[in-house]
Parts: structure tokens; sequence; C-alpha cells
């Protein structure tokens, strides 16, 4: 009797416990590859990109498809829970990688606007957030002739432009982590759509092409936030002179001008190493930049010996490097005195005494600090 | 009497911290340079509260410090061992809290409450009832997971880990880690169970006890390394800081690691819960005689589930004076200070007889 009851109880239970009560089908599911956020006459506009099996082919042919949907509320929360009525699904975030803020959300409190997703333990905490020049929804939306573009083609493109120096990368969780710092700054890339043109292919089975306007996303500036607020952009040259300084350069492309003959430099390797030492009330901050770069061109258009010519290459990437953190450092310590260099956490961890002494006015500590840069060069010449 | 060798007593109590690391984060009151230190200091304490139970364990072999008690006398031994039943019910208790926690809050989709509860007692209890052998033995294949767990975290993670995210700049250091300490200390509560476990340990307690206090330290401050180097002060925001380390991860195989993760909370919640309901059923054993094991054992965790709800009515505050002060003061009286008393008391009751 014991052995029956015992095998009726496992059994009950193998079908009592082991399926999956509570759970939202697949169906039911809406899984978010791209999210955008917009404020529209005071009110959240939430764009989502959705997996939808009848919805809109994405980019890459015989891919998957998607559908933009939008939410209006008063609260980001309340957008989605629109989102959710609006297509009888229910929202998950888990495999969000891109989130976009749109030109009218600039005004708004970073910490307030990313609240939402913080909350939530489903946010994938290395989620790249983006500041649109536009509305968000464009972007969410954007087209190529193929179809929409994916989420995964939209992180290729901020990853290649991370790398060439054109963007800073912004996860969720080091925004939220910098905005938890005295001043309250962070710094987020900013895309644009730009249109170029391209040739296409008129159709599969004539060779014939025709010239046609394509949008893309192009990377250029860098939003600054200071007091969870929007206060200035970064360019180009600013950008990566940030990047420089926070040792966020792995690889890079530029030109530069050597006696009228121009010159491709790729970075293939850089570190750059900070330690802040205290002189008096002022902090330095000791910078050493290591890079390995290869110079390519019409070379033997310059009228020199290779060792001239590569003492005048590294001189002239020195200069270039310089003047990009010098002039970052300009307008975000002396102008703004905003800190996005990260000198807290410097101070913080190589100079803990003076930081616990100074940051009641760590406006003060800006306004003193500067760089010592010295860059060593690896050089090979095409 | 199954007994246990002393590998897997260090794994046995190494699951039950790891477990509460796994549904907790420290960094919301403190910062990284504060927990590192504490995390070191309380080591160092947990080795001196041990040594009155390794002196037993060399003196009066074969006995637990409750069964020492009953040397004193009958009525002191009952209370005595009433003392470290009610403590470990509670620990049961609190252990099956932060495990529905965690499920109903880190799984939306998971809603019920009272399914989970009482899912992992039936579990637990079932450990519980088939003897510290059987958890020991599991406990090693757990910790294995674990450390494998750890390890996938730190190769997969997203972010980069930056030693300059370490918060080591303190005001007033000597406030911080002091309570922080304290705070450590009851989180090791597991280390009282060497008390009752002490017949039960084939050989080498010392060795046990000192590999079991290394181990501890040595993940748990390559833990709150990685927790800070990788999130920065984002770390604050999390409920469970594991749990969204885990989440950072993201290879080509597996988009989320979250679900094999869950395994593993599941797993040591069950280790955790039946160590304490075992140790429970022993101690409350030992003064119902006659009563069977198993419906000592149903009984227990009956009464372990209970606790659990009525400590999840309980609110924050409560909570939290319930971390710092009561298990961290009950953790240092039963694995410490009771155990020099009666081995004073009985020392001198011999030198009187004498």
């Amino acid at each position: 009797m014991k052995k029956i009851i015992s095998v009726l109880v496992v059994f009950s239970m193998l079908i009592c416990m082991s399926g999956c009560s509570g759970t939202t089908d697949i169906e039911k599911r809406a899984i978010v590859q791209i999210v955008g956020i917009d404020i529209e006459n005071k009110q959240y506009k939430v764009s989502m990109q959705i997996f939808a099996p009848d919805g809109e082919m994405l980019e890459k042919k015989g891919g998957a498809k998607a559908d933009v949907v939008t939410g209006t509320g008063n609260s980001i929360y309340f957008a989605i829970k629109e989102i959710e009525m609006k297509t009888g699904k229910e929202v998950f975030l888990g495999h969000n990688m891109l989130l976009f803020l749109g030109e009218s959300a600039r005004n708004e409190n970073i910490n307030d606007l990313l609240e939402y997703f913080t909350q939530s333990e489903y946010v994938f905490p290395g989620l790249d957030i983006v500041m649109t020049n536009g509305k968000a929804y464009d972007f969410v939306s954007l087209k190529l002739s193929t179809g929409l573009i994916s989420s995964q083609t939209m992180e290729d493109i901020l990853k290649v432009s991370i790398q060439n120096g054109n963007a800073k990368r912004a996860q969720l969780a080091q925004v939220v982590a910098d905005v938890r710092q005295i001043q309250k700054t962070t710094a987020i890339p900013i895309v644009d759509i730009t249109e170029i043109a391209q040739d296409v292919q008129v159709n599969s089975d004539s060779e014939d092409k025709k010239t046609q306007d394509t949008k893309v996303l192009s990377f250029s500036k860098t939003a600054v936030f200071k007091d969870n607020r929007y206060i200035m952009s970064l360019d180009k040259e600013q950008t990566m002179g940030l990047k420089w300084l926070t040792n966020e350069v792995k690889n890079a492309f530029s030109s530069i001008d050597v006696n009228g003959v121009p010159v491709g430099i790729s970075i293939d390797k850089a570190k750059t190493t900070l330690r802040p030492h205290i002189t008096g009330d002022k902090v330095v901050i000791d910078t050493q930049i290591k890079i390995s770069a290869t110079a390519s061109g019409n070379l033997s258009l310059i009228s020199k010996n290779n060792s001239e010519l590569e003492s005048l290459i590294k001189n002239k990437i020195k200069n270039q490097i310089i003047s990009q953190c010098e002039n970052t450092q300009n307008i975000l310590l002396k102008k703004y005195k905003a800190d996005v260099l990260d000198i807290e956490k410097l101070l913080r961890y190589y100079q803990r005494s003076f930081y616990l002494e100074s940051r009641d006015d760590y406006e003060r500590v800006l306004e003193n600090t500067s760089y010592d840069i010295s860059i060593k060069c690896d050089l090979e010449i095409h | 009497m199954k007994k246990i060798s002393y590998g897997q007593v260090i794994f046995l109590l190494f699951i039950c911290r790891v477990f509460r690391t796994l549904t907790f984060n420290p960094f919301r009151d403190t910062n990284s340079g504060v927990l590192m230190w504490s995390i070191l200091i309380s080591t160092v304490l947990q080795m001196i509260i041990l040594l009155p139970l390794f002196y037993i364990y060399n003196k009066h072999p074969g006995k637990s410090v409750d069964e020492l008690a009953f040397g004193i006398s009958k009525p002191v031994g009952y209370i005595i061992t009433a003392v470290y039943a009610l403590y470990f019910i509670l620990l049961a208790g609190r252990a099956i809290k932060y495990f529905t926690y965690f499920m109903t809050d880190m799984f939306p989709s998971i809603k019920n409450y009272y399914f989970i509860a009482i899912t992992i007692v039936i579990v637990a209890g079932y450990g519980a009832f088939v003897g510290v052998e059987a958890l020991g033995r599991s406990s090693i294949f757990i910790s294995f997971i674990f450390i494998a767990m750890i390890i996938v975290m730190i190769i997969t993670a997203q972010g980069k880990m930056e030693k300059i995210n370490l918060d080591i700049a303190v005001q007033n250091p000597a406030d911080d880690i002091f309570s922080c300490v304290l705070k450590e200390l009851g989180m090791n509560s597991e280390l009282t169970t060497f008390a009752l476990l002490l017949p039960y340990i084939k050989s080498d307690i010392k060795k046990a006890g000192f590999i079991l206090l290394g181990m501890k330290l040595v993940v748990l401050e390559v833990i709150v390394f990685i927790y800070t180097t990788l999130l920065g002060d984002y770390i604050k925001l999390a409920r469970i800081p594991l749990f969204v380390v885990g989440s950072y991860s993201k290879t080509k195989f597996i988009e989320r690691f979250d679900a094999l993760y869950m395994l593993e909370w599941t797993l040591c919640a069950a280790l955790t819960v039946g160590l304490f309901i075992f140790l429970a059923s022993k101690g409350i054993k030992r003064m119902i005689v006659r009563v069977k094991d198993t419906y000592i054992v149903l009984g227990v965790a009956l009464v372990c589930l209970g606790v659990n709800f009525l400590l999840s009515l309980s609110h924050k505050p409560f909570d939290m004076m319930l971390d710092k002060w009561f298990t961290s003061i009950l953790m240092i009286v039963l694995a410490c200070i009771l155990p020099s008393l009666i081995l004073l008391v009985l020392k001198a009751m011999k030198t009187k007889a004498e």
C-alpha cells in the first residue's frame, strides 16, 4: 500500500509540478529588439521594434520579420502598457540591445528616463544607449530598400563607429553608474540619419544599376549630461579626445597631412594609463598613451629618408592626439566643468584622502585639474 | 550514525554561505572597500569563534554541544537543545523567505509565492530525511556548479572590468567597517551548525574549519571584486547583484544565462534549508525520543514553512534589524559563547567532584 501511495505521489508531482505554470507563451510575448523614447505634448511616446511573424521583413533577405509599435502615456510604464494593450502581448525587454532617446527627450532628467529600465531585472545591463538627432521613432522604424533595419545591423554600425573613434559607448550599467557620481555626469553618443547615394541593381536578372539615395546611420557627436541634464555636445575630435582620456580607444583610423601629402593612419592597438597626483591644490593626471600604428599612402612623394619620415609621422600623430585631448579638456573641465573623464573615479581610487577632503567643492577640483600627456608610438610604414 | 568527511563539511557550509550571497545585495549601504575589509576581518573573527568548537571536538569526541549540555543537567540540556533547534528553524524560515523572494521578484512569470515555498520545503524536507551524508555529497556537486558559474560569468561578461570602479574611499572607516563586520557575521550563521554537526564529522575538523573560512574568504572577495569592477555604482541599484552580473553575460551559443543560474539558486536553497531542518529535527528528536524521525522532520519542515510566512509579513526595518543584530549576535552566542560556557561549567563540575 505504501509503495502504491509513493508511486502515486511521485506521478502526481511529476504532472502537477513540472509544467510551466504561470509562464507566458511565445506567441503572447512581444520580443523587443529596439526601443525609442520621444516626448510629445509632455507625454512619453515609446516606439518598439518587435519580432512579428506577419510583420515587415528585416533588411536581411530571408531573415526575421518585425513590426514597429508605439504607445503613449504620462510615464514610460504607461506607454509600454499601451503597447501591450495594442498588441495583446506581454512586452519582454530581455533581448533589447538598443535604446534610442529622441531629441525631445534631451531636456529630461536622464536618470528618470532610465529608471524604468534599471528597475527590471530582465533588461540587459549592456543595453546600448544612443541619443538621436530628431525623433527616436524615425530611427526605430528606419528602412532600407530591403526592409526595416534590424537591431543587429544598428548594433554593428554602432560597434564600427565606436572602433573608429566616432562614438563613445554608453551602456545602461555604465550610464546609471555615472549619474550616481557627485556631478551626475555622463556622455552618450548622438546618432544622425544621413542620406548617401548608392548604386543598386535594377532587377535580379539584369546587371543594370541605378543610383538611389539610401539612409544610413552616422555617429559623430557625443551628448554630455551634467546634473542629469543635457548641457552640450562634443564634436568628432572632442569625442576622440574623450576616448583617449578614458582609455576607450582600442583601434582607430585617421588621416594626417605630411608636407601636403595625405597619409592614412591606422591605429591597431592603443592603451591609455592614467595616474593622478596632487601638487598643492592642483590635480595633475599623468597620462601615458601607447599606440601601435600603421601609416599608408603615397609616401614616396615625401622627400625624406625613412627615419626622418617615421619621426615626422610620429610627431604628427602625437600632435593630433594631444590636440584632441587638450580640446576636450578645455571644453569639459574649463568651460562646462563637467566630469565625464572619470576623474572622480581616478581620485577615489588613487588619491582617497584628497578626494574625501575636496569632494564638497568638486567644480574647483575640476578647474584645477590638468593632464600631463606623454605618447609612445610604434609606427610601421607601408 | 552516518558520518561525513571534512571535505563534505566544507562544501556543505560553503553552499549555505553562497546561498546568502546569491540572495542579498550588500552594496546598498556600503562600498566595495569597506565590504572587502569587512569580509577579511569577519573571517578572522569567525576563526576565533570556531575555537571552542574545535576544542570540544578534541576533548569530547562524538559529542555535540547540546549533548554536552545534558552533562550539566537534564533541564539545561533540554533548554540548550531547544535554543539550537529554534535557531535553526528561524534560519530555515529565513532561507525559504529569501528563496521565494528571489523567485517571485526576479522571475515575474512565477507568481505563486506559496507554491514556491511549499515546493522548496518538500525538497529540503526530503534532504533532511535522507540525512546529512546525502546533503554532504550533493554539496560537492552544487559547489562545483557554483564555481563554474562564476568562471562563466567572468569569461562571458560584456562589460569591461575596471579597477577604478572599486570605491575604496571611506569617510568613517571604523564605524562603517564595524557595522559591516557585524552584518557579515550574521550572514555566516551556518557556522553555528558546527555545534550540532560535531558528531557527524569523521575527522580533521580544524582542517575543515580553516579550509572553509579560506574558501569563503577567497570566493567572497572575488565576487565583490567582480561585482564592482564590472558594474561600478550600478550594483547599488541591483536587488540581487549576482543575477545582474549573470544577465550581463552574452555568447553566440546562448543569449541569456539567467535560467541556468536559477537552477543553481534552487539547489543551494534546497541544500541550505535541508541542513537547517535536519539539525533542528535532530535537536527535537533528542527532546522527544519516542516520536519517529519521519514525523519530526515533517513537523519541523511545516514549522519552518510557517516561520517563513510569518517573516514574510514583517517589514523591511525588522528584516534589517534581524540581519544586522539578531542573527549576528545569536551566531556569536551559539557558535562561541554558549559552547565556551558549557565547557567552563563542565570543567568546574569536574574540579568540584575531584
